[in-house]
C-alpha cells in the first residue's frame, strides 16, 4: 500500500524493543478549589513491542486517562513518558505529529470518536490526508482496503456513523487507527459499548489484525474475562495506581494483592484455571479518586487491611522477576493460598 | 379558574408550524424571483420621472400609483425590494464572513485571546447597534453598500459570541480528540471538524439576521444614509411617501407593508431552520 | 457575602477596560475614513486653508496615539471638541438636546414593562391557549414591524386624521410639562411596539418555567390565589430575566430612537448624530457615540449589581 509498511519492521523474536515506557506517571486535574484529582497518581511500566498489555480496573480507576497520556492527548502533571525512545513533551510541534503516527488510541466510545458530519471514506481517508501519506487516488483505493480489513464493505464507505451499528462504528475506528501504520494502539474498553454477542468477533479481529500486522496493543478494560483472554502482562489498577503487575500466569494463577484476589473471585468462570477460594465479594464502591483513602488506597475495601495499611503506602516492589505488587501483606497473601486461617485473621483483623 | 400549564398538542402547533412555514417560503420566493427580474417584471422603469402623473392614485395604468415625480410606486416597489434584499444579504454576509471566524478562534484557543476577544465583543454589544451603524456608514461614506457594511460590522458580535460558545462545547468531543491524535493541526481542525459541528444554530441566527438587516436597510436608507436618489429601496420610498403624507397618505402602505412581511418571513424561515435542523426531532 | 463582593470587584474590573474599549472604538470611527480625513471634513469645495484649519483644529496632524490620548483626556474633562458645521461645542450640543431624547426613551421604556409584563404574564398562565398564540403572534408581529413606519402610520391617523396628539416636535419639561408628556406619548409608542413585543415574550417564556417548579406547585396546594402567587412569588423568581430585558430593551430603544426622531423631528441626539454622519461632522458624531455607549455601560453595570442583590446565586456562578 506504502512505503511506510516496509519500513516498519516486525520486531525480530527474542529481541525486546520497548515502545513505550512510563516512569511514575502521573495525570492531576487541577479543580477549581481544593487539591487537584489525582487520576492517574504514579504508574510505572514498560509496553514492549508484539505484546500484548492489559490493564484492567474499576470504572474511574483513571484507565482512560492513562491512555489518553499514552498517546499524548493528555499532557502528563509528572513522571515521565517515552515513546520510542522520545519524550513527547520535548518534541517540536512537527515532530509530535509524526510521533503521533506511531501511537493510536480507540476511544472508549466509538460514536463519540466519529465525526457525525462526515461519511465513513472522509473519516477513513482524514489520517492519510493530515499525514500526506499516498496519492489522492492512493489514498481511495486505502481507504477501501482498511475498510476491508476490518470487516466493512465498500457500500459502507458513503455512510454517516449515525447510520451504523455500534460494532461497525467501532471498526470504522479502527480502520482509521490502522491507516497510519501505528506501532502501538491503545484500546480503551473497545469492547464495553458493544452487544455480547459480538465481542468474541472483535476480539477475534483485534487478534488477528495483531498477526498480520505485528501490532502491539495496550488493552484496557474492566472485564477479567477478556483481559485474561487477549493479554501477555496485566496490570490491576485502582484509584490511580498499579497494584500488581506481571505476565498472564503470574497475574491469573498466583495472584498476590488481595484487590486481584478479589477480582478473580467474584468471576470464577473469567478464568477457569484459576483455583477460586470462596470469600465474601468485593465490598463497597470504589472510594472517590477526589478524596483517596491514605496509605493503601485500597485498605477500605480490603479483607486484610491492618493498621500499617493506613499508616504506609505498600512499596510498588518486584517479588519475582517481572511480577510487581503493592501491598503490605502481598507475602502473607502468598502463603494464604492454601491455609484459610490467616485469611480469616485477615478479615477479623480489618474488621476492628 | 385555575393555572393551566399543560404544554401538550404538539400536533396541532406543528399543523400551524408547517402552514406558516410554507406561507414564509412561498412569500420569499416570489419577493426574491421579482426583484432578481425586476427589469423584466416591473411596467415601468423606477426612475423615469412623469411630470403629468405626480401622486395619482391606484390605477390600471399604475397599480399603485405615482409618487411625487410621477414614478410608478409598483415598478419602484420591485426595484426597490432588489435593493432591499442585497442589503439585507450584504449586512449579514460581512457580520457572518468577521463574527464567525472570530468567534470560533476565540472559543476554539481560549485563554488570553479568548479574554481578549471577549472583552472586545462585550464592548461592541454595548454600542446601540443603529447609532453605530450610522456612525461608521457615516466615516465610510454614504451609501446603500457602505451602510450595509456597517450595519454587518454591528451583527458580527451577535454571531462571533454564539460560534464562540458552539467552539467551545464541540472542541471538547471526542472526535476533535481523535483528529488531534492523527497529528491535525489546529487549521484543520477548526475547519474539518469545529466549524461544520458549530454550523446548525449559526445557520438559524444568520437567518433570523436577514430580518434584522431588513429592518436595518430601511431605516438607514429612511434616514437617508443608504440607497441614495433616484435609486429606490423600502426605506428610501417611506422617506418620500412620509413627505407626502398629507396630499398622498396611501403611499406609505405599500413599502411597509412589504418590509414587515419580509421581516416577518425571514423571522419564519429562521423558525423553520431550527426547527428543521433541532436533532431533537 | 465575600461571594458577592467578589462578584461585584470581578464585574468593576471588567468595567475600566470595557470602558476603555469603547473609546477606542469611538476614536478610530474617524480612522475609517477613507484618504485624508482633513480633506473629507472640509468638505467639498473647501480651499487648501480651510484643510489645514480643520487638520490644525482636529490636531490630525499628530501620530494617532497622541492624536488619541488628547482626545481622550479632553473628554475626560468634558471637552467633546467642537462641532465643524456650526462650531458650537460637542457638549453643550449633547447637553441642549439630551432631554428630548431621554423623555422619549423613558416614555417607551416604561410602556413597554406596563404593558409588555401583564401581558406575558397573561400569555404564561394560559399557556398554549388562544390568547396565547395571539400574544406570541402579536409579538413577531412587533419584532418585524419598522418602528419608524409605525410611527409614520401614527402621525398619520392619531395626529393628523384624529387631531389627538401633537404630529411632530418637542417642547422641554421644564417649561410646559403637560405639552412635553403629549409630545412624546407618539413617540414612545413606535418606540415601545418592539420593546413590548420582547418583554412579553422573555416574560412568558421564565413565567413558564417558574410555574412549572415544585415551588410554585407548592404555594398553589396551599390554596394561594392566582394573582397573589404570579406577582409576589412569579414576578419575584422572573426578576433577573426582567433586569436582562430591561438592559436589553435601554440599549434596543436608544438605537431605535435614532430613527424616530427623524420622523417626529425631535430634537433630540438622535436626529443630532445622524445630521451630523450624512454631514460628515464627525466631533458631534463621536460625541453623541460616546455619550450612548457609555450610558448602555454603566445601566449594564448597575443591572449586574441589580442581580446580585435580587439573586446571589447569579454572583456565584
Ligand atoms: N478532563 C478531566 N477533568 C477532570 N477530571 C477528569 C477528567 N477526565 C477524567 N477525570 C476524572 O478522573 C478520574 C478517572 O477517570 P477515567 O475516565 O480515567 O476513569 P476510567 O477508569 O476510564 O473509568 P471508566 O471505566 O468509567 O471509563 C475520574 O474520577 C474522572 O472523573
Ligand atoms: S493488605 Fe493492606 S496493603 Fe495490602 S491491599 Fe490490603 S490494605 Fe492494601
Ligand atoms: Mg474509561
Amino acid at each position: 500500500m506504502n512505503e511506510r509498511v516496509i519500513a516498519m519492521p516486525r520486531p525480530p523474536e527474542g529481541e525486546r524493543t520497548r515502545l513505550a515506557s512510563a516512569q511514575d506517571l502521573q495525570v492531576h486535574f487541577p479543580r477549581r478549589s481544593g487539591p487537584p484529582l489525582r487520576a492517574v497518581d504514579g504508574v510505572s511500566f514498560d509496553v514492549v513491542a508484539g505484546e500484548t498489555f492489559g490493564i484492567i480496573g474499576e470504572s474511574g480507576s483513571g484507565k482512560s486517562t492513562l491512555a489518553r497520556a499514552l498517546v499524548c492527548l493528555q499532557p502528563i502533571t509528572g513522571g515521565a513518558l517515552t515513546l520510542s525512545g522520545r519524550s513527547p513533551a520535548s518534541l517540536s510541534a512537527a515532530s509530535l505529529r509524526l510521533l503521533r503516527r506511531d501511537f493510536q488510541i480507540i476511544f472508549q466510545d466509538p460514536r463519540a470518536a466519529l465525526n457525525p458530519r462526515m461519511t465513513v471514506r472522509a473519516l477513513v481517508a482524514e489520517p492519510l490526508e493530515i499525514q500526506s501519506i499516498g496519492t489522492r487516488d492512493g489514498r481511495r483505493a486505502a481507504v477501501l482496503d482498511l475498510l476491508d480489513r476490518v470487516g466493512l464493505g465498500p457500500e459502507f464507505a458513503d455512510r454517516y456513523p449515525h447510520q451504523l451499528s455500534g460494532g461497525q462504528r467501532q471498526r470504522v475506528n479502527i480502520a482509521r487507527a490502522l491507516a497510519v501504520r501505528p506501532k502501538l494502539l491503545v484500546c480503551d474498553e473497545v469492547v464495553a459499548a458493544l452487544d455480547v454477542s459480538i465481542q468474541a468477533d472483535m476480539l477475534n479481529l483485534f487478534k488477528d489484525l495483531q498477526d498480520e500486522l505485528g501490532l502491539t496493543y495496550v488493552f484496557i478494560t474492566h472485564d477479567l474475562a477478556v483481559v485474561a483472554h487477549v493479554s501477555d502482562r496485566i496490570a490491576v489498577m485502582y484509584l490511580g495506581v498499579f497494584m500488581e503487575l506481571g505476565s498472564k500466569a503470574q497475574i491469573t494463577e498466583r495472584p498476590l494483592h488481595p484487590y486481584t484476589r478479589a477480582l478473580l473471585d467474584a468471576a470464577p468462570q473469567a478464568v477457569p484455571s484459576y483455583r477460586r477460594v470462596h470469600r465474601e465479594p468485593l465490598q463497597g464502591e470504589i472510594p472517590s479518586p477526589l478524596a483517596p483513602p491514605s496509605g493503601c488506597r485500597f485498605r477500605t475495601r480490603c479483607p486484610l487491611a491492618v493498621e500499617v495499611c493506613a499508616a504506609s503506602v505498600p512499596a510498588w516492589r518486584e517479588v519475582q522477576p517481572g511480577h510487581f505488587v503493592a501491598c503490605h501483606r502481598a507475602g502473607e497473601a502468598m502463603v494464604s493460598t492454601d491455609g484459610t486461617d490467616l485469611r480469616s485473621q485477615g478479615v477479623r483483623s480489618a474488621a476492628r | 379558574m385555575s393555572l393551566r400549564l399543560s404544554l401538550g398538542r404538539p400536533a396541532a402547533i406543528r399543523r400551524r408550524f408547517d402552514l406558516s412555514s410554507v406561507l414564509a417560503i412561498s412569500f420569499l420566493a416570489v419577493v426574491v424571483l421579482a426583484s432578481l427580474l425586476a427589469p423584466w417584471v416591473a411596467p415601468y422603469s423606477p426612475i423615469e420621472q412623469d411630470y403629468t402623473q405626480m401622486l395619482a392614485p391606484p390605477s390600471a395604468a399604475h397599480l399603485l400609483g405615482t409618487d411625487d415625480l410621477g414614478r410608478d410606486v409598483f415598478s419602484r416597489l420591485i426595484h426597490g425590494g432588489k435593493a432591499s434584499l442585497f442589503g439585507a444579504l450584504l449586512a449579514v454576509l460581512v457580520g457572518t464572513l468577521i463574527g464567525v471566524p472570530v468567534g470560533l478562534i476565540a472559543g476554539f484557543r481560549g485563554g488570553w485571546i479568548d479574554d481578549v476577544i471577549g472583552r472586545l465583543l462585550d464592548t461592541l454589544l454595548s454600542f446601540p447597534a443603529i447609532v453605530l451603524a450610522v456612525a461608521i456608514t457615516g466615516a465610510l461614506g454614504i451609501g446603500l453598500t457602505n451602510g450595509m457594511i456597517a450595519v454587518g460590522v454591528v451583527f458580527s458580535p451577535v454571531l462571533a459570541r454564539l460560534a464562540r460558545a458552539q467552539a467551545m462545547v464541540v472542541k471538547q468531543e471526542l472526535y476533535v480528540d481523535a483528529a488531534r491524535s492523527f497529528g491535525a493541526t489546529n487549521t484543520r481542525i477548526l475547519w474539518r471538524h469545529v466549524l461544520p459541528n458549530a454550523v446548525q444554530p449559526l445557520i438559524v441566527q444568520v437567518t433570523l439576521m436577514l430580518a434584522v438587516a431588513l429592518l436595518a436597510e430601511a431605516s438607514l436608507s429612511f434616514l437617508g444614509l443608504g440607497v441614495q436618489p433616484p435609486w429606490p429601496s423600502w426605506g428610501a420610498m417611506l422617506t418620500r411617501a412620509y413627505h407626502y403624507m398629507e396630499a398622498a397618505p396611501e403611499q406609505m402602505f405599500a413599502p411597509g407593508l412589504a418590509i414587515l412581511l419580509t421581516a416577518l418571513a425571514f423571522n419564519a424561515l429562521g423558525e423553520t431552520v431550527r426547527v428543521l435542523l433541532d436533532p431533537t426531532n | 457575602m465575600s461571594g458577592n463582593a467578589r462578584f461585584l470587584w470581578r464585574r468593576l474590573s471588567q468595567f475600566l477596560p470595557v470602558i476603555l474599549l469603547a473609546t477606542i472604538v469611538v476614536f478610530g470611527l474617524v480612522q475609517l475614513i477613507p484618504g485624508d480625513p482633513a480633506v473629507t471634513l472640509a468638505g467639498e469645495f473647501a480651499t487648501k486653508e480651510r484643510i489645514e484649519e480643520v487638520r490644525r483644529l482636529y490636531g490630525l496632524d499628530r501620530p494617532l496615539m497622541v492624536q488619541y490620548g488628547a482626545w481622550l483626556w479632553d473628554a475626560l474633562r468634558g471637552d467633546l471638541s467642537q462641532s465643524l458645521l456650526s462650531s458650537k461645542p460637542v457638549a453643550d450640543l449633547i447637553i441642549d438636546r439630551f432631554p428630548a431624547t431621554l423623555i422619549v426613551v423613558v416614555g417607551a421604556v416604561l410602556l413597554s414593562l406596563a404593558v409588555g409584563i401583564p401581558l406575558g404574564m397573561a400569555a404564561a398562565t394560559r399557556a398554549r391557549s388562544r390568547f396565547d398564540a395571539a400574544v406570541m403572534a402579536f409579538s413577531s408581529f412587533g419584532v418585524a414591524l419598522p418602528s419608524f413606519w409605525l410611527a409614520m402610520v401614527l402621525v398619520y391617523w392619531v395626529a393628523l386624521s384624529w387631531q389627538l396628539l401633537p404630529a411632530t416636535g418637542s417642547v422641554p419639561f421644564s417649561s410646559a410639562p403637560g405639552d412635553a408628556i403629549a409630545h412624546a406619548i407618539l413617540p414612545a409608542i413606535a418606540l415601545a411596539a418592539a420593546g413590548i413585543a420582547e418583554v412579553s415574550r422573555q416574560v412568558r417564556s421564565a413565567l413558564i418555567e417558574v410555574l412549572a417548579s415544585d415551588y410554585i406547585r407548592t404555594l398553589r396546594a396551599k390554596g394561594l390565589r392566582r394573582w397573589r402567587i404570579l406577582w409576589q412569588h412569579g414576578l419575584k423568581n422572573i426578576g433577573v430575566t426582567l433586569l436582562t430585558v430591561v438592559g436589553l430593551l435601554i440599549n434596543r430603544l436608544l438605537g431605535a430612537t435614532v430613527v424616530i426622531e427623524a420622523v417626529f423631528a425631535i430634537p433630540g441626539i438622535g436626529s443630532l448624530l445622524v445630521h451630523a454622519a450624512i454631514n460628515k461632522d464627525f466631533a458631534v458624531v463621536q460625541g453623541v457615540v460616546l455619550v450612548m455607549v457609555l450610558i448602555v455601560i454603566c445601566l449594564n453595570l448597575i443591572v449586574d449589581f441589580l442581580y446580585a442583590a435580587i439573586d446571589p446565586r447569579v454572583a456565584r456562578g
